[in-house]
């Protein structure tokens, strides 16, 4: 039983927002990390369900993907627009997420609100360029993802809500995807992730983005390897050069999952692995897990 | 193929399978894949458990644990807490007798020294019970626990036993003498000075002269984690007075009986003023050999007379409730070059936590049921149990044997490669054989040594053999050298015992119904493995009738026979060797009516599928006739009869286990793709739920393996008191699995079953650390075999 | 504490529940009487509380009880037909694949939705379907092959 004094279900942006102003308020969807987590029920008195806003979509609009914050991770995982998207990073990182229980109830929204630096959607939204689209009393602004998260369990939304997630399309079909994550066991929270986009012509890499999760504060994007993947041969040689740059950027710490020296070894393994499969020279034998 | 002894003339089918059972001792009920008697409840989410059980005015109770691992509790204030709306009751040391006790669920008296109190001043570990409150709702007692203000004076901890057992360290117990045994070979703790709970030496033979022949001497040091049974249902009971205010203690327990004895004890009641209730139970594994929340309801029940409610969370689980002793291993043997084993040696250091509930008999088992397992000429084995100010570790399904068999079958493995012997050759070369006698039992008179066990059934020799054909062991394989992946085998070998010998007590009561049903009152308690069934089935065939015909009855001490509990797999042997004997006196009970109304002599009798059979077939008399007589007719009696069964033996199952790994050699990472599991169990009862002991037990060994390990902070706070970091197996890390069961009948075990639930529990751990070695060349002695320990040994070659 | 109204449908019949602001689904079921949804581990890791809410399955200790309204709700309970078991509960009790019991509820439930989706699935795909739900007693053995026999039973 959580020591909770209200519940409310708006059915309106705007009566959500105003809500959500007030102070010991929190918005609940799926409930998953907030109803099992005491430290997201600080302070908190009264929830605001956004769940009847009708933001349960998917859609594709104008050379954008949205989805709605009421989106569960299981329609993220399952939904073709996404399977299709740079080889399918962000469903991926979906259909990794907890239990089937679990990515029935839970949302994306939710997953990057949460802002866990070991989450496995964030590093794949990094890769694909994906914007938080946050509603407020002050109206509605737009945070690209690489700024969003400021630390652990901390991102710059404040009170507001986050509508939905958008993902630029243009360009997308020659995007080319990896994901791969570290478990301790099949099903886990990450050890460390890792998602990777590529863009490849004529043999050289003209685009990078590399993303590691549980591996700092925050999603990590390691934009020095990214510098030094663009105008490369997409090749191991390049990968395993890049991987050790990854080992230099990484920040992670030591904790009851792994230690800072692990994760910082098996960051490189990951970022190889990630972008083996981006450039479709993964062997099928490293692909034990989901990755 | 039952033709053969159809005799044309003679009788019909049955008669004929009736001669068969008679001539072959071939069985209609045992041995058949019999449904479980409570498979219907189970899958229905019928309300059995005692978590489910409510009474009218029921309160529920929350504990407030020590958030300090050792201190002394200065002043306790409740008034805030009993000034709240709604609460009913709260209890401190100072409500309470302060009675020495061991919570272990063993006979009396207890092989586990009289350390605990049911509240105390002082507190031992970060979990320990600092006070009870009873309140209307669950949410009110949790709110009452925050308005208890403690006044602790933090005393030095200490976390490793190593430390512990030296000269100045923080001493968690005092001596105590009022354990029945004391200044016996249990019963007191050992050195309370050095934190030494219990400490057992056990030799056989000359071990330096034996050592002094050997070509090779062998050491190592291994080291198993502490881990968690994770129950499914968490420890949970109901206490009430009844009108006749009389104490009910409606529990998820394995031992009831020695509950109710030690609630008996802690309360300063009559045994006659409690009554234990036992309902399905939702898993067991151990945890549940234990006396734990019963007298915390119990108290507050009879001080609010009021029904009281206790269920642990499963944080509370996690770090206030019972796991497994972390040992530190320590093994040496000699070897000749031939490959024959000369001498073994084994000490073992266990952590008992902060009180020593099962330590002395754990530890002691960690050598007792694994040396056995070898043929040599001497044998050392030294054990010492310490206390340390962790959560308190107790009985785990294997009792001590996983333990050691992780360093014995690990050490065993490594010997046979420095002989570049295969491990399987290895073995079979020294392992024990039928007839020999348990070295480990062996006591010394008047210069001759004589054991108390022989091991009269031994299928290890089948298990190895036909365990090795499904696996393909030495066949070749890809074994991925010179790829980030890698493949190995390996394999271990295990035994154990059934019930602990001389130690055990346990039987059925059972009564005819007018239809021909019978109610089987056993005292043997089901706690999911599946004992109602295989008793059940036991029953049944011991009596003529069928499965339908048989209405179990789960523990209820007011109405059960006596019973020690479901512990040591000791259930299908002892109490269904009880069951066996009054379903025979029964059968004779109902024979000796029907033959005074056939004229015949009751012991040219027999019973098949409810019908009386005499010599010349079948009679036209079925058991509902003779019940029907004896309740309303001219022989008129209650037939009725109970069975008793105990033993200075216990007859050991065997097991091999064979597995195949991959390794990423780049993550560390580990999985068992591959394993096959051959027990030799006597007799498979029941091939299904034979088959379903093993398969969890695997699987539970498999984390033990792999994953599993409570953690702790260097105040001795649990850091993973969760399934999230808690790792235990899920459907994706279980291989691909082939079980074996091998019968090598036991003589003296009912229908020739001896145990099966431990036994799988052993073999696992070593298993996979063998064939890391075979896949990567590198040896892993402790566990859980992380990826981390994979990468830091890989670059050690 | 506050209370909040919620009507929905729990096994086939309407109900109108009065619930606590800060209760859970798993609470309201239990202090309904509906204790066959397990409460293991009450953090969302065990599926032992599983249910199925709208036909998906979840788990009913993280989730409010006034999240709840409007939905269609089916726990173990309602499995069972006028005493005759679902096939998925005959399946789980032919092959001996409930030991203690105390995670069967919620692997039928969870295996309910599953086989919904996919009729006809493989190993593979049941033990993916399972991956959440723990189970202590069984090593899953028997869970599994539960889940694909209930598969071709419903078929028959």
């Amino acid at each position: 039983m959580l020591k909770i004094a209200a519940y409310h279900s708006p059915t309106t942006l705007i009566e959500a927002a105003a809500l959500l102003a007030e102070d010991g308020r929190t918005a609940i969807a799926g409930g998953t990390d907030l109803l099992v987590n005491p430290r997201y029920m600080v302070g908190v008195r009264e929830v605001v369900d956004i769940r009847r806003l009708g933001l349960n979509y998917i859609r594709v609009e104008n050379g954008w993907l949205y989805i709605g914050a009421g989106a569960t991770m299981r329609t993220v995982a399952q939904r073709v627009e996404l399977q299709g998207l740079a080889n399918g990073i962000l469903a991926r990182g979906a259909a990794v997420c907890g239990s089937p229980n679990i990515r029935n109830m839970a949302t994306l929204a939710g997953n990057i609100a949460s802002a866990l630096p070991s989450a496995d959607t964030p590093p794949a939204l990094l890769a694909l360029d994906a914007e938080v689209v946050l509603v407020g009393m002050r109206g509605e602004r737009v945070v690209p993802l690489d700024s969003f998260f400021v630390g652990p369990a901390k991102s710059v939304r404040e009170r507001d809500l986050i509508r939905e997630l958008r993902i630029p399309l243009a360009g997308s079909n020659a995007l080319r995807g990896g994901f791969y994550k570290i478990g301790r066991t099949a099903e886990d929270i990450s050890m460390v992730n890792a998602a990777a986009t590529l863009k490849i012509q004529d043999g050289k890499i003209s685009m990078a983005r590399l993303v590691l999760g549980a591996v700092a504060p925050v999603p990590l994007r390691v934009s020095r390897a990214e510098e030094a993947l663009v105008g490369q041969a997409a090749t191991e040689e390049t990968f395993q050069r890049v991987a050790e740059i990854v080992r230099d950027e990484v920040r992670p710490i030591t904790d009851h999952r792994a230690t800072a020296e692990y994760r910082r070894r098996i960051s490189a393994v990951a970022t190889v692995r990630a972008l083996r499969q981006a450039a479709g020279l993964a062997t099928p034998g490293e692909e034990w897990q989901h990755a | 193929m039952d033709n053969e002894y159809y005799e044309p003339g003679g009788g019909n089918i049955a008669d004929a399978a009736h001669q068969h059972d008679r001539q072959v001792g071939r069985t209609r009920v045992v041995g058949q894949k019999k449904r479980r008697v409570d498979a219907r409840p189970l899958v229905t989410g019928a309300p059995v458990y005692a978590a489910e059980f409510e009474q009218p005015n029921m309160l529920h109770a929350r504990i407030l644990h020590s958030p300090h691992a050792h201190a002394t509790i200065l002043h306790i204030d409740t008034s805030k807490a009993l000034a709240l709306a709604g609460v009913r009751a709260v209890l401190t040391h100072e409500d309470l007798p302060r009675v020495a006790h061991s919570t272990a669920g063993q006979p009396y008296p207890e092989s586990s020294p009289y350390d605990a109190y049911l509240l105390d001043r002082r507190v031992r570990y970060v979990g320990d019970w600092v006070a009870f409150v009873a309140a209307e709702t669950p949410a009110i007692a949790e709110e009452a626990l925050s308005l208890i203000t403690v006044e602790y004076e933090l005393l030095p901890a200490v976390f490793d036993p190593m430390e512990a057992m030296r000269d100045g360290a923080p001493q968690l117990h005092e001596p105590d003498i009022t354990h029945p045994n004391s200044g016996q070979h249990f019963g007191d703790i050992y050195d309370a000075a050095h934190n030494i709970a219990a400490h057992e030496v056990i030799t056989y033979g000359d071990f330096d002269s034996a050592m002094s022949e050997a070509d090779i001497v062998v050491e190592g040091e291994y080291s198993v984690p502490f881990i968690s049974h994770t129950v499914l249902e968490p420890h949970v009971c109901v206490a009430y007075l009844d009108g006749y205010d009389r104490l009910i203690v409606v529990s998820s327990t394995q031992v009831p009986y020695h509950t109710r004895r030690q609630l008996a004890a802690v309360l300063q009641l009559p045994i006659s003023r409690i009554r234990v209730v036992k309902p399905r139970v939702g898993g067991g594994f151990g945890s549940k050999q234990e006396m734990l929340l019963e007298p915390v309801a119990a108290a507050l029940a009879l001080k609010t007379r009021q029904p009281v409610r206790i269920e642990y969370s499963r944080q509370e689980e996690f770090t206030a409730g019972r796991f497994r002793h972390p040992v530190i291993l320590r093994m040496r043997s000699g070897v000749r070059r031939d490959g024959t084993l000369l001498a073994i040696s084994m000490h073992s250091i266990g952590n008992a936590g902060a009180y020593g509930t099962h330590s002395f008999t754990v530890t002691r088992s960690t050598g007792h049921k694994t040396l056995c397992l070898y043929r040599a000429k001497a044998y050392l084995f030294r054990a010492d149990a310490v206390y340390t100010n962790l959560p308190i570790t107790g009985a785990m399904r294997g009792y001590g044997a996983p333990q050691g068999f992780f360093a014995l079958e690990s050490h065993i493995d490594e010997i046979a490669r420095r002989l570049n012997m295969d491990p399987l050759e290895f073995r079979r070369k020294n392992h024990v054989q039928k007839g020999d006698w348990d070295p480990m039992e062996m006591v010394e008179e008047e210069g001759v040594w004589r054991s108390k066990r022989q091991f009269r059934s031994c299928g290890l020799p089948q298990c190895l053999e036909k365990g090795a054909a499904a696996f393909g062991w030495g066949q070749p394989f890809e074994r991925g050298d010179g790829k980030p992946i890698r493949r190995g085998h390996g394999m271990a070998t295990a035994m154990q015992g059934s019930g602990v010998a001389s130690f055990e007590l346990g039987g059925a009561s059972i009564k005819l119904n007018e239809d021909g049903s019978f109610n089987v009152m056993t005292g043997a308690t089901d706690i999911g493995q599946g004992s109602d069934t295989i008793l059940a089935q036991i029953a049944a065939e011991a009596l003529g009738v069928d499965m339908d015909k048989i209405i179990m009855h789960s523990v209820d001490t007011d109405s059960s026979v006596f019973d020690y509990g479901s512990y040591a797999s000791s259930t299908t042997y002892i109490s269904g060797g009880g069951v066996k004997v009054a379903a025979e006196l029964v059968q004779k009970q109902v024979l000796d009516v029907a033959g005074d109304l056939l004229d015949c002599a009751p012991e040219d009798m027999s019973i098949v599928d409810s019908v009386i059979y005499t010599p010349r077939g079948p009679s036209h008399l079925r058991v509902a006739d003779i019940a029907n007589e004896t309740l309303y007719g001219k022989h008129r009696q209650q037939i009725m009869a109970k069975g008793d069964f105990w033993t200075d033996d216990s007859p050991a199952p065997f097991f091999a286990q064979f597995v195949e790994v991959e390794v990423d050699t780049e993550t560390g990472r580990v999985r068992v793709t591959k394993a096959v599991n051959a027990l030799d169990l006597g007799k498979a009862i029941n091939p299904a739920l034979a088959s379903g002991q093993v398969e969890g037990a695997v699987a539970m060994a498999l984390g033990y393996a792999l994953s599993e390990e409570v953690k702790f902070d260097d105040q001795g706070r649990v850091r993973n008191a969760g399934f999230v970091d808690y790792k235990v197996m899920s459907t994706l890390d279980m291989p691909e699995m082939t079980t074996i069961l091998v019968e090598d009948t036991e003589y003296t075990g009912p229908f020739g079953a001896k145990s099966a639930g431990e036994v799988p529990t052993n073999g696992m751990a070593p298993a996979v650390a063998n064939a890391i070695q075979d896949a990567l060349g590198v040896r892993i002695r402790s566990l859980p075999i992380t990826p981390e320990k994979i990468l830091q040994a890989l670059d050690e070659l | 504490m506050p209370e909040v109204d919620i009507a929905l449908t729990v096994n086939g019949r309407a109900v109108k529940w009065h619930v606590e602001a800060g209760e859970t689904l798993l609470e309201a079921l239990h202090a309904h009487h509906l204790k066959g949804t397990k409460l293991i581990c009450g953090t969302g890791d065990c599926c032992g509380c599983g249910v199925l809410l709208n036909g998906n399955s979840i788990n009913a200790c993280c989730m409010l009880a006034a999240q709840a309204e409007g939905g269609d709700l089916l726990t173990i309970e309602g499995l069972a037909q006028e005493g005759k078991l679902h096939p998925i509960q005959e399946a789980f009790a032919q092959e001996g694949a409930a030991q203690c019991g105390y995670c069967t509820p919620g692997f039928i439930m969870r295996a309910c939705a599953f086989l919904q989706e996919h009729p006809h699935p493989n190993e593979t795909e049941v033990r993916a379907a399972l991956a959440g739900n723990i189970c202590r007693c069984t090593g899953y053995v028997k869970p599994v092959a539960a889940v694909l026999r209930a598969a071709e039973m419903m078929h028959e």
